[in-house]
């Protein structure tokens, strides 16, 4: 299962990149807000490939760990509770992949705005910020659930 | 206007029709605001902003590819969740009564 830690260090550091590149150079008030705007867009789709790569690797190991959890299980007590200890250690990796998709979707609301010069390239930056801390928070929360296992 | 971004996010189950009820409390609170105020450009400036927001949202400009599949991504996570959870269960109690479905 390291194979989906590994796959979400490589996507996390990709979106992160690709914030880097539609950040930068909007500091130097080259690019045209449509350019910017593009950029934010391929980021945000980029994004969503990363998260949904994500949740596909923690759903394939979650449905590995459950049934591992009921093989190991002694009793149908003691099989109930660590499933149950389980899934409620689990509801931070579900939240974070709820605050991604969010926030992805939340960035891609933006890119209208931003086109038509209603909101600042800041704001769409902040969005995009949001997204690459959202995707962090994944990571986090899934090496630590694969780590601590039950 | 940092907290747009989540606002808009819990607009994504019905957009239009939220942006149209919205629309319509918008009205009330800008009447309300034009009765009250004493010439607050910061609050003039803060309805000014969600009304543009609105307008976008109301007029599906927004990027509806984008949104969609984040929903319908989302959704099938919580599904293939929700899925899995239950097989572990039948696979627990079958382990326990001697049932073998297969």
């Amino acid at each position: 299962m390291k194979r989906a830690i590994v796959t979400l260090f490589v996507l996390c550091a990709y979106v992160t990149l690709g914030y880097a590149a539609v950040s930068i150079p909007t500091g130097c008030s080259g690019p045209s807000q449509q350019h910017v705007v593009e950029r934010a867009g391929s980021v945000a789709t980029t994004a969503l490939a990363a998260v949904n790569a994500a949740r596909d690797n923690f759903l394939e190991w979650n449905s590995a760990h459950e049934l591992d959890i009921v093989d190991h299980a002694t009793s149908m007590e003691e099989g109930t509770r660590n499933l149950a200890e389980y899934r409620e250690r689990r509801q931070v990796v579900t939240a974070a992949f709820q605050a991604a998709y969010g926030a992805i979707a939340a960035a891609a609301a933006l890119l209208p705005l931003a086109e038509a010069g209603k909101v600042t390239q800041v704001m769409l930056l902040d969005a995009l910020s949001e997204v690459a801390t959202a995707i962090e928070a994944i990571r986090g929360a899934v090496d630590a659930i694969m780590e601590k296992k039950t | 206007m940092r907290t747009i971004a989540p606002s808009l996010a819990e607009l994504l189950h019905d957009a239009k029709l939220l942006a149209d009820l919205y629309r319509e409390a918008l009205v009330l609170i800008r009447k309300v605001v034009d009765r009250a105020r004493a010439g607050n450009q910061k609050v003039e400036h803060l309805l000014s902003d969600i009304e543009d927001v609105l307008d976008v949202v109301a007029d599906g400009r927004v990027d509806p590819q984008l949104i969609a599949h984040a929903h319908a991504d989302l959704k099938k996570f919580d599904e293939v969740l929700s899925r899995d959870d239950a097989t572990a269960d039948g696979v627990l109690r079958d382990k326990f009564s001697g049932v073998n479905n297969s």
